[in-house]
């Protein structure tokens, strides 16, 4: 039995040896996912890495669908279906308010990884130093949205690290202040769009950080004390200046006298596909008028499947003519459209309105043929009584985005700064600034491409007019509202009388999130009125 | 891999063999086939009362698996090996007795009936013990009662069985599984299911119940308290259950078949408007819009299209389309089991098939079933033991079509019912909403979604395991259990080409296809070394163990489009790759387990236990180990103090303390997970090319985590009366879950993975942050009787339940849609929503001196109270202003609602007379609310998303100023006032009884079947949830979730069937 016993042990003993081997059993490494230890080490991992900070603006919880959805509805260019958009029907915890708050923090938290992550690495010192650059634009480029939008949320500078961290509010002029100071260091470090090889067509240039620069002064002007005005607004024209100066950029013009020209000369700045006419035709992405676009494409994840993260836009299926349409425009703003009694092309009205506006009857004039043919525009049945019956919307319409196979995401890109706004932006900072002669040379040269008369003199109405008509369904028109609402309260009266639902005082911006409200146990304030 | 089996076990198996291990094995287990002298024993065993011979009993040797089962005349004989051999008889429904056989050449016994077997064995972890010994709450399911009602799972199979353990049916969908709670809800996350124990081996799916054929079972064991849980340590919080699978008994073959065939219906269906009307709705709704909006053009939509006349004009005079009826059915289910049982001295088997086809009660859907099993042991010489189970089975779910609207049955109700079902000019052959008929009603045709996409998912199981155990010497076991279960999930999801109408883009004008296999290998391996004596009064026994456990998965799956041949339907025959993907995982658990049971005089009992877990889902910096303990103690105190009491046969005080574990929250959550390049990808180029961006970790990892620890405290005690025939169990707890790990919001500004499968919400960072207390008193009582040849029992079973999130950790978790809250102080998922008081009259507005409704400058009336929206009008929905602020805003919404019943019961009643037998089973739950998210849609007059949704019948008493309803919201083609929001108006009481399931059985007379060498044959008509009382005015008040936050919301449900069926079970 003694014997029998010890051997007993000693299987036990066996058992035990096995701890040694548990931590081993244990320990599995991810085989779907790589770690954070194992990333950041190469030159192709610091390329992707700035990759990764574009991405946020292709999503649809940003430019992609939202930002037509919330500021088109806002404003008196269009209404939404949605009555929620439509009548401000929306609070701290919409989730169109809390996605797109979210997306502006991604784009900041991936350029504040690339500072952190990128300077250790060892690569060519140039690409290191466009690189850094690019998320220098990038990151003031989320703050402006973010300061603009949400009035003063935390403005943050470097990758968070404690999970319970709780911030405050950053002041406003902080904003503009780092906004200034990032784009200052990018227009140093990048090239001008032209020094780029082709295959990085589509990067932040020095051309797109200063008409940004240029861009924050005057809105800078907007909020600063009045002693501080003309000081802002003369850096704004500085900037403005050196895009026009740079001689990167220019109005795409018509290259006849016919009205396919003059439509197509403006409309390819909307179109994926470049427009020909027997006259020639007219390059559309990333033209010679095109500052910074959110790129989109619809290779291998061109259909609907792609969904959130697809390469491609969902603007068209959203709000175009042959699917949901969801925005229409207003009758105010498809009257805001110059009647002519001459024009070099014959047209009765001011041509942007055929590239902005579908008509009942309109078809579309851009078709790539291999793609299927759109029926003509007809109307359909809404529930929402105010949208006006018989237009619709057509700026970056893409005609094929139904396609056999199912809903396809759009390739058209989405212009953001483009020359004709920096130039409306360089005349509305030189009227201001008292200099009305040059005001009116260049708002003159955004209504010449148009074939419109020049104008004698020029007010301020005049570029309120012009800025409504040139960059409609751009997204201009609410924010433009509201920048002048701070200083002219004629703006808020205008705006109260037609938006229902609107309250001066609270919807010139967005609520921040309840959610981070919250987060922020009590630091952080709600925007008056939320 | 490598590691988990060649190297441990190949160094033991070397050793083993070189040392003298081995040969000492050899001298020990060789002397015992020579030891002692086999004599027979022959007797008679008959019925205590009426004196009748009892055919069938069983007789085993006590210690082995050897054993013999009486014949006609209730005589057996069986071969001891010495007097000092002890014979076990039982009976089902008889209590069990041993004897010991002494120099005795012939035994006869009389057993007693309706009783329960007082030393019935009972499975409970790594082990068994007599009932009666037991010192944690374990509770036995009737497994012979659960069997009768021959549901389809063994989930539903056991609901209202026990007390404490909260079963809610989650779908009445074949092959839905339901979700099981025992003792309330303890975690907030991933899901609350308890850990499953199959024949030894843990199982990693909590659906595995629908992979095994409850006919096969032998008994099923619920471990409810933490000194019963411990010894499963990291796993068992949310409870364990148990269950072995039958093994044959010594004797000749037994041959048990039956076959059964039924019909199911669907109970309830909204009483939703019909064309006619739907029109006079639509008219109702379309007028007071046009005249609140003063847009007299409104009513033109109503006059061109809803209208009597536009319908006939459009030729769609006669369509009146009952969606509801059109998409269910009447169910058809058939069933045979055929299995073979025997054994004798060397062995013994259990062998069976099963196959199971049931079509649903919604078309198109169903589930088909195989099962085979094999169960068997061998005995090789005295002191070893081998055997294994070994099941196959293979489910066919033809499961609810998957489109962008979600389920069917909700479709179902909100649909146009001037869609019409058919349109054979369009590619599939169905209607769908054409503008013209239907207007902006453009919810699909969900008949056609259903018929013609596939969407099939096949599970095949292996639960397989092999065991050995040696007795070393006397009393000294060592035992090694290796399981095996292997599942291939086959999901298949095929659309043809189809275009429905011309809105809603629910066209599918290219085929696809989507096939994913997900292919899962769950190992486990276990040694014990168990040690069993006694010193006088003194009897204990020891347990000392070590388990390994892992799980890999493998996933891969591809979706290709435009098949030519829509005959063909494979992959290979597409011409459009449109996305492959694959991913893999692992989970691995290694424990240590040891546990004494001690007795005194078999008097005194105490049970200690203790179990240390590893777990791969922790870092080695966090809580990677975890050590789970418990203690427990029982007293007989009948033999103590009582023993003159002669009504009482056993009095029993029970208390327990233990800690178990929760780590089911997904692997690898500790570490920094980075996304797949593409999903930071970007746009770059002219011409342009996709260019994939930096990885960028998904989620803000916490290495710190740990288990979630719960600990339990248990007080109980049995009592069994007149002779056991009343027996009455009754238990308190208190189970606080600690370190609840919860997924703590993190501000957006850590830039991680939006989360969109849960409301767009970031996706939180795992920390142990809360505390969840669960408190519940339970009780099982049952009594029998039996008179001359009517025998009757009653059971029941009656739990409450009470659970309160004492720190909710991280701030309140609103779920997502925000339909429940879980804060401090209340149940985890409570209702959250506005207090909708009464519907607003003409009085609660201001009014000029005439009586007429005064606008403001936006052309909205004023009302008296808070401000609601704009656009809020007479026959709105009151809101309460909760913390007025004169306005009504997300601040307004409070608790509405308690979504777990204060008490779950079910009350069985069983009776036999001469070949009847009868059964009654009740199952029901009080005092709990549901959320009602349907009348959202059908059950107020405004239309909650403007596009002129169907609705209930009720609708048309819709207030107006000449009908001033208070139950019903003014009419409107929009919702201004957001009636449909989340509020008290769609809240519900819950509590219902259900008749779940009535049985009559006639067992033909033995001197019919005999003759043909029949033992029993029994024909039975059944039929399961009958008739359920509740003041719910949904389709069915069970509205379970997996999902502990949403447990009481009825998103739309497929409802629970009402089942007739009818069956024959034959032994031979």
């Amino acid at each position: 039995m003694n014997t029998l016993l010890k051997n007993v042990f000693r299987i036990a003993l066996i058992s035990l040896l096995w701890t040694g081997c548990d931590d081993k059993f244990l320990d599995i490494t991810p085989q779907s996912n790589i770690t954070e230890a194992n990333y950041y080490k190469t030159q192709q991992h610091a390329i992707e890495t700035i990759t990764a900070c574009y991405d946020p603006l292709k999503h649809p919880a940003f430019f992609n669908i939202d930002f037509f959805a919330l500021f088109e509805s806002f404003s008196d260019e269009a209404v939404h279906e949605q009555a929620k958009l439509e009548h401000f029907i929306i609070d701290a915890s919409d989730d169109m308010v809390r996605m797109l708050y979210t997306y502006l923090y991604k784009g900041v938290y991936r350029c504040n990884m690339a500072f952190e992550k990128i300077p250790p690495i060892q690569m060519d010192e140039n690409l290191k130093k466009r690189l850094l650059g690019e998320a220098y634009y990038l990151r003031a480029f989320y703050n402006f949205y973010l300061t603009v939008l949400y009035n003063q949320p935390p403005l943050v500078l470097s990758v968070p690290k404690d999970i319970k961290i709780q911030l405050p509010n950053t002041p406003r002029a902080e904003f503009y202040k780092q906004i200034i100071t990032d784009l200052e260091k990018a227009i140093d470090a990048l090239p001008e769009k032209s020094q780029y090889p082709l295959t990085d067509m589509g990067r932040a240039t020095r051309g797109a950080a200063r008409a940004l620069l240029g861009k924050t002064y005057l809105y800078k002007a907007s909020y600063s004390p009045d002693a501080d005005i003309r000081n802002d607004l003369t850096k704004a024209e500085k900037y403005f200046l050196d895009v026009v100066n740079s001689g990167e950029y220019a109005l795409s013009l018509p290259r006849i006298n016919d009205s396919l020209n003059y439509v197509f000369a403006y409309l390819c700045n909307f179109s994926s596909l470049d427009l020909s006419t027997p006259a020639g035709s007219y390059k559309s992405e990333n033209n010679i008028e095109s500052l910074f676009e959110v790129q989109f494409h619809h290779g291998g994840w061109e259909k609907w499947e792609g969904g959130w993260q697809a390469d491609g836009s969902l603007t068209s299926l959203y709000f175009g003519p042959n699917s949901y349409r969801n925005l229409v425009p207003t009758l105010k703003f498809v009257n805001e459209f110059e009647t002519l009694s001459s024009h070099p092309a014959g047209l009765h009205r001011d041509p942007r309105l055929y590239a902005t506006v579908y008509q009942t009857g309109d078809t579309i004039v851009y078709t790539d043929p291999s793609r299927m043919a759109p029926e003509p525009w007809k109307d359909k049945v809404h529930t929402n009584s105010n949208i006006t019956q018989g237009y619709g919307w057509k700026k970056y319409f893409y005609p094929a985005h139904v396609g056999p196979d199912g809903f396809h995401n759009d390739p058209n890109n989405l212009r953001i700064i483009r020359y004709a706004d920096v130039l409306l932006m360089l005349a509305e900072t030189e009227l201001l600034l008292g200099n009305e002669p040059a005001a009116r040379g260049y708002l003159n040269q955004v209504r010449s491409r148009a074939g419109l008369p020049a104008k004698s003199s020029v007010t301020k109405d005049d570029i309120i007019h012009e800025r409504w008509v040139e960059l409609g369904f751009e997204w201009s028109r609410w924010f433009d509202l509201v920048r002048w609402s701070i200083r002219e309260p004629k703006w808020i009266t205008n705006i109260e009388t037609i938006l229902d639902g609107f309250k001066a005082g609270k919807n010139e911006f967005l609520p921040i999130p309840i959610r981070e409200i919250d987060l922020m146990g009590g630091k952080l304030l709600q925007n008056p009125g939320w | 891999m490598k590691n988990f089996w060649i190297v441990p076990y190949a160094v033991l198996l070397l050793k083993a063999i070189r040392s003298p291990v081995l040969s000492a094995f050899f001298f020990l287990v060789i002397p015992a086939f020579l030891y002692g002298q086999p004599f027979p024993v022959t007797g008679k065993v008959t019925d205590k009362n009426t004196g009748e011979p009892l055919p069938g009993a069983t007789i085993s040797l006590k210690g082995t698996t050897r054993g013999t089962i009486t014949d006609e005349s209730g005589s057996y004989t069986i071969t001891v090996n010495s007097p000092e051999d002890v014979l076990v008889f039982s009976f089902v429904g008889y209590a069990t007795q041993e004897i010991k056989v002494s120099n005795l050449r012939v035994i006869d016994v009389e057993l007693s009936a309706g009783t329960f077997a007082m030393d019935e064995l009972v499975v409970v972890g790594y082990g068994v013990q007599k009932k009666s010994d037991l010192t944690g709450s374990v509770a036995v399911v009737d497994v012979n009662e659960m069997q009768k009602s021959r549901f389809t799972t063994l989930d539903k199979a056991i609901q209202g069985r026990s007390a404490g353990v909260y079963i809610s049916q989650t779908s009445g969908k074949p092959g839905a599984t339901a979700s099981v709670k025992i003792r309330g809800i303890g975690s907030i996350n991933r899901t609350s299911e308890p850990l499953y124990v199959i024949d030894g081996i843990a199982s990693e799916y909590d659906d595995i119940l629908n992979s095994i054929n409850p006919a096969d079972v032998e008994s099923i064991q619920v471990l409810k308290d933490a000194s019963a849980q411990a010894i499963y340590g990291a796993r068992a919080a949310n409870g364990v259950i148990i269950i072995n699978t039958k093994k044959g008994k010594s004797g000749k073959p037994v041959v048990n078949f039956s076959a059964d065939y039924g019909l199911s219906t669907i109970a309830r269906l909204y009483d939703v408007m019909d064309a006619d009307q739907y029109s006079e709705f639509m008219g109702m709704a379309w007028t007071n819009y046009a005249k609140r909006r003063n847009i007299p053009d409104a009513q033109n939509l109503y006059l061109t299209v809803y209208s009597k006349e536009a319908r006939e004009a459009h030729g769609n005079g006669a369509t009146n389309t009952d969606w509801q009826k059109e998409l269910s059915q009447v169910g058809k289910r058939n069933s045979y089991d055929l299995s073979v049982s025997g054994g004798n001295d060397y062995g013994n088997y259990f062998i069976s098939g099963n196959y199971f086809n049931e079509e649903g009660i919604m078309i198109a859907t169903g589930l088909e079933r195989f099962s085979l099993r094999a169960n068997s042991d061998f005995k090789i010489g005295k002191r070893i033991n081998l055997g294994e189970t070994i099941a196959l089975s293979r489910m066919n779910l033809n499961d609810q079509a998957h489109y962008g609207q979600g389920n069917p049955w909700p479709t179902a109700t909100v649909a146009s019912p001037l869609m019409p079902l058919y349109d054979p000019m369009a590619p599939g052959g169905f209607g769908g909403p054409v503008d013209s008929l239907t207007a902006a009603n453009e919810r699909t045709n969900p008949v056609a979604e259903q018929i013609l996409n596939d969407n099939r998912n096949i599970t095949q199981d292996v639960i397989s395991s092999v065991h050995m155990d040696v007795e070393i010497f006397k009393g000294f076991k060592y035992e090694i259990r290796f399981g095996l279960n292997y599942r291939l999930n086959k999901v298949r999801q095929w659309s043809p080409v189809y275009k429905l109408g011309n809105m809603g883009l629910r066209d599918n004008l290219v085929n696809s296809l989507y096939e994913g296999r997900t292919d899962s290998r769950t190992y486990q391996i276990h040694n014990l070394l168990t040690y069993t004596n006694s010193f006088g009064e003194h009897h204990f026994s020891l347990l000392a163990g070590h388990e390994r456990f892992a799980v890999d998965n493998d996933y891969i799956g591809g979706k290709k489009t435009n098949i030519p041949n829509e005959l063909v339907q494979v992959l290979d025959q597409a011409t459009t790759v449109a996305n492959f993907g694959g991913s893999k995982s692992q989970h691995r658990i290694a424990s240590y387990i040891g546990r004494i049971n001690y007795d005194f005089k078999n008097r005194y009992f105490f049970t200690a236990s203790v179990r240390v877990d590893g777990s791969s889902r922790f870092g080695p910096v966090g809580g990677r180990y975890g050590t789970f303990p418990s203690f427990s103690l029982a007293w007989k105190l009948n033999e103590d103090f009582l023993q003159s009491v002669q009504q009482i046969s056993l009095l029993k005080l029970r208390l327990g303390w233990g800690q178990t574990g929760n780590e089911n929250i997904g692997d690898y959550q500790y570490l920094d997970l980075m996304d797949p390049l593409q999903n930071s990808r970007y746009v770059f180029g002219d011409p342009q090319k996709v260019v994939l961006g930096g990885s960028i970790t998904s989620f803000q990892a916490n290495p710190k985590i740990k288990w979630e620890a719960a600990e339990m405290y248990n007080v109980g005690f049995d009592l069994n009366l007149f002779e056991n025939k009343l027996q009455l169990t009754a238990d308190y707890y208190v189970k606080n879950q600690n370190d609840m790990l919860v997924q703590v919001p993190i501000s957006v500004i850590f830039g991680k993975r939006v989360n969109y499968g849960s409301g767009l919400a970031t996706v939180g960072t795992w920390d142990n942050l809360g505390k969840v207390q669960n408190r519940g008193f339970e009780m099982n009582a049952s009594y029998s009787k039996k008179e001359g040849s009517f025998t009757y029992t009653v059971s029941g079973n009656l739990t409450t339940m009470k659970n309160k999130v004492i720190d909710v950790g991280a701030g309140d978790i609103i779920s997502d849609p925000a339909y429940t809250i879980t804060t401090n102080g209340h149940t985890i998922g409570s209702l959250y929503g506005y207090v909708a008081e009464r519907i607003l009259q003409i009085d609660d507005f201001v009014t000029d001196d005439q009586g007429n409704l005064v606008k403001d400058a936006k052309g909205n009336y004023i009302l008296k109270h808070a401000f609601q929206q704009s656009g809020t009008s007479p026959g709105d929905l009151k809101y309460r202003d909760l913390n007025r602020d004169g306005v009504i805003n997300d601040l307004d919404r409070t608790i509405i609602g308690k979504p777990l019943p204060d008490f779950i019961y079910g009350l069985n009643f069983d009776a036999g007379y001469n070949i009847f037998d009868f059964t009654l089973f009740l199952q029901g739950m009080s005092r709990f609310q549901v959320f009602n998210d349907q009348m959202r849609d059908i059950g107020i007059a405004t239309d909650r998303y403007s596009k002129d949704e169907n609705k209930l019948v009720d609708v048309l008493h819709a207030w107006t100023p000449e009908n001033p309803s208070t139950t019903m919201t003014r009419a409107d083609v929009e919702d201004a006032n957001n009636n449909s929001r989340i509020s008290s108006w769609f809240v519900e009481d819950g509590s219902f009884l259900r008749i779940k399931t009535v049985q009559v059985g006639i067992n033909l007379p033995s001197k019919w079947i005999n003759r043909y060498n029949i033992n029993a044959f029994r024909i039975y008509f059944n039929a399961n949830n009958l008739y359920t009382f509740t003041r719910y005015s949904g389709l069915d008040p069970e509205v379970g979730s997996k999902n502990p936050l949403l447990s009481a919301v009825d998103i739309g449900f497929y409802p629970i069937p009402r089942s007739y069926f009818m069956g024959i079970q034959v032994s031979f």
